[in-house]
């Protein structure tokens, strides 16, 4: 029996949890204002039930035998999670609450610049070396994963920008 | 429903956005949102808008 799937969702929890902690305890939440730490929490609410649909689309998805013949479950796993941080991500940036009072978002264009960029010379080094992202006809999480870190940060990237230039307009009327 | 008696408010106090959300310790967007419509605030957060505006809750908040 194939652990990997269980070990990939134990490790998340995990996080999950340090995270929940450290922002709990050490106080990460200051720098938000009252509007944000509720728009935030609706994000997070939507996060998770995205979560929940994309994990339950994933049990249907793999029920199917000739798609899960093509496509790894650590994929739709990892797949399942991209998606859920887009979805806080984007609903967080657009609501005003993704970043601190103060914050300067070029520092998160930079981090999405950092992501995207090493994970498309793996991509395109994958795609330049086999021509394709399969392997033994499966999409599996490597490179998929490297799919989904460019996909991820390019909206998260693309939502940012949309936001300054809608902020900078706001600003000026 | 837009909260148009604090923009003009903000507007006769020669304020922007920024300065106010400043003044009362929050982001802009907190303070475009309840010019908007689109954020009810606290009581704690209307106190400290009316002072930086220099009105009372009734000027600003009250729906007649």
């Amino acid at each position: 029996m194939d652990y990997s799937s269980i070990i990939i969702l134990a490790v998340i929890l995990v996080l999950a949890v340090l995270v929940w902690f450290a922002t709990k305890y050490t106080g990460d939440q200051k720098g938000f204002d009252e509007m944000q730490l509720k728009k935030r929490g609706d994000a997070f609410r939507i996060g998770f039930f995205t979560l929940l649909a994309c994990v339950f689309a994933m049990l249907v998805i793999t029920s199917i035998e000739s798609v899960s013949q093509k496509i790894s479950v650590d994929f739709m796993l990892a797949a399942s999670i991209m998606i859920t941080v887009c979805v806080f991500g984007v609903y967080s940036i657009f609501a005003g609450a993704f970043f601190r009072m103060n914050e300067n978002p070029k520092t998160y264009l930079g981090i999405c610049f950092a992501v995207i960029l090493p994970n498309a010379v793996v991509l395109i080094g994958e795609l330049k070396k086999s021509g394709t992202l399969l392997k033994d006809g499966k999409l599996t999480f490597t490179p998929g994963g490297n799919l989904l870190n460019v996909l991820t940060f390019l909206i998260i990237g693309i939502a940012v920008i949309i936001k300054m230039v809608a902020n900078s307009r706001e600003e000026r009327e | 429903m837009k909260n148009l008696k604090m923009k003009a408010a903000r507007a006769a106090k020669d304020m922007s956005q920024e300065q106010l959300a400043d003044a009362c310790g929050v982001s802009r967007q907190t303070i475009s949102a309840i010019e908007k419509g689109d954020y009810n605030p606290t009581v704690n957060l209307c106190i400290a808008i009316c002072k930086a505006l220099g009105k009372t809750l009734n000027d600003l908040f009250w729906e007649d």
